[in-house]
């Protein structure tokens, strides 16, 4: 491994990493080397193992099997607290920030300067500018950190890993919420990081961040590492068909749509997170929404599904004004949903397959007071088949099945009540790529049928195969549609950001 | 080879009755309910007899009514410890309303349960339409509501001396205690709720994750507030049987009750996490209390003793449910 012509140590070596969660092999025996003051990318698609890998790195998940050496001494992190006293930094995907508290606090984050028994606020904020002068930012450090935007939320987030001594710092999908020049600007940074001596693991699928920033990439798919290449010794297409492995006709199954009827109409729809949001879907297609984090288009699907308050607005289904309080309301109405988080929002996970396939079906049929065990378990066995649900039985507790297989409960209970208008919140996050297909070819089996689907997705490949027309939203507005045969990803994006 | 299938599928029934939790703390309530009564046959002469269980039959009663619709609050994933005062408050109720002999006694009697459906009611406005927490809203209507109890005969007890009216609480029926034949039908009724009807099932479902349950279409905040009126329903029952028993209304009725209940529950399997326990491990639960109890009695432990032997009890108890779904092999 000398020969990659660094010329460098290695600084942090993972051995035959093995992570097993219920249902699924999340890693493989995966091998990884990291050397000093190199950009090394972590590729790979959805489900891949990328996250798992550095939640390892990161002393989140402990290893079922293998070795990790951090400047040639074994160790072992059993919490991130652990890793962080290692010396290895983490930026997480998702920045979860408690509203209320103020930048300065969270860059200092449990290790407030004190005189005494109390603060001392003046070090704190002193402190806290020199944080973030070196990561070239500068917001006021009283302001509350809710108030930042995305972009200087995850500059703050750097500022605080490397305001202590970190020697490995991961970026788990950085940019996904930036703009151009944020990102630009970001790179920036990575590289006087990497330039100081600190290692860099880059996690992204994009190629072209890919190939500007890195100077390594490491391949995962399922669970395996299946490449190692020096980037300025290979192509797109290399990298393609190792993150692939398969050519991608086979994961999207998608029938073009005819004209049809409208199926649901919404008109000036206007809530907290969503302004004048006026569309409509037809029957046998599948609509995509598309934006970027914090656009709002996650919300949508919970705004006309009676999740949240709307203040104005008027739904139309199939012709005819309808009032939706509750997702009760909704789901007679013929709409259902599948929510984005199914642990939280999707699933009773401690009770079993057979209970979550069927709560719905007794919401909507009122007069049904009484179980009858033979009915559910003819409707469950039913489920179970024609969705390829792979689950011991109809009595298994839905927690131990894995995601996909969850993912295909929350459809089935949905199914079950043949709706005519289905509403999908990024339908396949977090699970395998086999799943995934087929629950692609779910949705294109009910478009035929003449069912209208609403996809709302952050995954671009999947929005620009599987969507018949295209909603791009940007800052709780619609900023654009497209059909199908003029969507691009230069397009959608262009849209997205807001240009 | 029809030997080996048997086998299997025994053993498929033994995994599946040691992997679900709620099996799981059966088995550990009733090998201790097993403990206990065969520990007071052997210590006390007098404890093996129909007369003694019996007693501990009638002594179950209160906290057994009550503690029977808690158990569904606790599978909802919710609290209410307001349930021994609103047993005061119905004492009280009916006391007055018997005294001053205006109305016939079944009337005295259903309206004396009413005042508890409507004091279950308040819990339910506030937690179900106000939204406080379940916990905060029951603490303040359990001190709200014993002085209610006190004020309305200022602090007096208020004898009945309505001689139908003893019936409810200490009468037989061919040899047994009233109180426990209702106690059985109780728990024979909220049994099969839970078990076989789609309000039951719905219960369950709200504890597990009340956003996911909403999300499905089930009308949560409702049936929560249906949960509070019920239990303040069977609150009243309780009521009904204590003022029946002690002769009279007391506003300092039932002090220890709604403590006792809980504990029940939560031995019988329901914790405070929502979406598990069943009725029968809440019954087992109150048989154990109240055997451990009447056997302590009997031995003439003294009562504050029996407070520390219960508290120990109940702590040994949900100790090993924890660690048996594995909570010593958990960071957090």
């Amino acid at each position: 491994m000398t020969d990659l012509g660094l010329g460098s140590t290695i600084i942090l070596r993972a051995m035959g990493i093995t992570k097993r969660f219920p249902g699924v092999l999340a890693l493989s025996d995966v091998d990884l080397d990291v050397y000093r003051g190199e950009v090394l990318a972590l590729l790979g698609e959805n489900g891949a193992g990328k996250s798992t890998l550095i939640k390892i790195l990161s002393g989140v998940y402990t290893l079922d099997e293998g070795t990790i050496e951090m400047e040639g001494r074994s160790v072992r992190f059993n919490t991130p607290s652990e890793a962080k006293d290692a010396g290895i930094g983490i930026i997480h995907q998702e920045l979860n920030y408690v509203a209320p508290v103020s930048v300065a606090e969270n860059l200092y984050m449990g290790e407030i300067p004190r005189k005494g028994l109390f603060i001392d606020y003046p070090a704190l904020y002193a402190g806290a500018r020199q944080i973030m002068e070196r990561v070239g930012i500068d917001v006021d450090p009283r302001r509350s950190i809710g108030s930042c935007t995305v972009s200087q939320k995850q500059l703050l987030e750097i500022a605080k890993v490397m305001s202590h001594e970190v020697k490995v710092l991961i970026m788990d999908e950085p940019t996904s919420a930036l703009n151009d020049v944020e990102t630009q600007n970001l790179f920036k940074l990575i590289k006087r990081a990497a330039a100081s001596g600190i290692s860099v693991i880059y996690i992204s699928h994009k190629l072209d961040e890919i190939f500007a920033l890195a100077d390594r990439v490491v391949v995962l798919r399922d669970g395996c590492v299946t490449g190692k290449f020096m980037v300025a010794e290979t192509t797109r297409e290399q990298l393609i068909a190792t993150m692939v492995g398969r050519k991608l006709e086979t994961l999207y199954t998608k029938t073009p749509a005819k004209p049809a009827d409208v199926a649901i109409e919404v008109h000036s729809l206007t809530s907290n997170q969503l302004h004048d949001i006026t569309f409509h879907a037809r029957k046998g297609e599948i609509f995509g929404i598309y934006g970027l984090l914090g656009s709002g288009h996650q919300e949508i699907g919970s705004a006309i599904f009676g999740q949240t308050l709307i203040e104005s607005g008027e739904i139309v289904v199939d012709g005819k004004s309808v009032v939706i309080n509750s997702p009760l309301d909704a789901l007679q109405h013929g709409i259902a949903y599948v929510p984005a988080e199914r642990k939280v929002e999707g699933l009773v996970l401690n009770n079993t397959v057979r209970v979550n396939i069927l709560v719905s079906f007794y919401a909507k049929e009122k007069r049904r007071k009484v179980i009858n065990r033979k009915f559910e378990q003819g409707v469950t066995r039913k489920w179970i088949d024609s969705l390829r649900i792979k689950t011991p039985s109809g009595e298994t507790i839905t927690e131990s099945l894995s995601g996909g297989n969850q993912q295909k409960v929350v459809l089935a209970k949905w199914l079950e009540l043949e709706p005519d208008v289905l509403i999908l919140n990024e339908p396949t996050r977090g699970i395998d790529v086999g799943a995934k297909a087929e629950i692609y070819r779910i949705l294109d089996q009910l478009c035929q049928r003449g069912k209208c689907v609403i996809m709302i997705t952050s995954e671009m490949p999947e929005l620009l195969t599987m969507s018949d027309r295209i909603m791009v939203m940007h800052n709780g507005s619609i900023s654009g549609f497209l059909d199908a045969s003029e969507a691009s990803q230069e397009a959608v994006l262009t849209y997205a950001i807001g240009e | 080879m029809e030997a080996t299938i048997k086998d299997l599928k025994v053993k498929s029934i033994y995994k599946k009755l040691v992997s679900s939790p709620d099996a799981s703390s059966l088995i550990t309530v009733s090998t201790a309910l097993l403990g206990l009564i065969l520990f007071f046959s052997f210590s006390s002469p007098y404890f093996f007899s129909k007369t003694v269980f019996l007693n501990i039959g009638m002594y179950a009663a209160i906290m057994g009514t009550l503690a029977c619709s808690m158990t569904f609050i606790n599978v909802s994933g919710n609290i209410d410890i307001s349930g021994g005062s609103q047993i005061a408050v119905v004492g009280m109720v009916t006391a007055v309303l018997i005294k001053s002999g205006s109305m016939p006694l079944w009337l005295c009697v259903l309206l004396g349960v009413a005042s508890g459906t409507v004091c279950g009611m308040i819990n339910g406005f506030f937690i179900t339409v106000i939204k406080v927490n379940a916990f905060i809203t029951t603490i303040a209507t359990m001190q709200m509501l014993r002085g209610i109890a006190y004020l309305i005969s200022n602090g007096q007890t208020l004898v009945i001396s309505d001689q139908k009216f003893k019936f409810l609480g200490r009468g037989y029926v061919s040899g047994i205690p009233f109180t426990l034949i209702m106690l059985v039908v109780f728990y024979i009724v909220f049994h099969i709720i839970s078990r076989n009807t789609v309000f039951g099932r719905t219960i369950y479902m709200i504890g597990g994750n009340p956003l996911a349950s909403f999300l499905s279409g089930i009308r949560v905040q409702r049936i929560k507030f249906i949960l509070y009126t019920l239990n303040g329903t069977m609150a009243g029952c309780a009521g009904i049987m204590l003022a029946s028993q002690s002769g009279a209304g007391l506003p300092m009725a039932a002090m220890n009750s709604n403590m006792q209940a809980l504990s029940a529950v939560i031995l019988g399997g329901a914790g405070l996490s929502g979406g598990r326990g069943t009725i029968l491990g809440t019954f087992i639960g109150v048989m154990v209390l109240c055997t451990l109890i009447t056997g302590m009695t009997m031995l003439s432990i003294s009562s504050f003793w029996q407070d520390v032997i219960v508290g120990v009890v109940l702590l040994i108890s949900v100790s090993i449910d924890a660690i048996k779904s594995g909570s010593l092999k958990r960071k957090i």
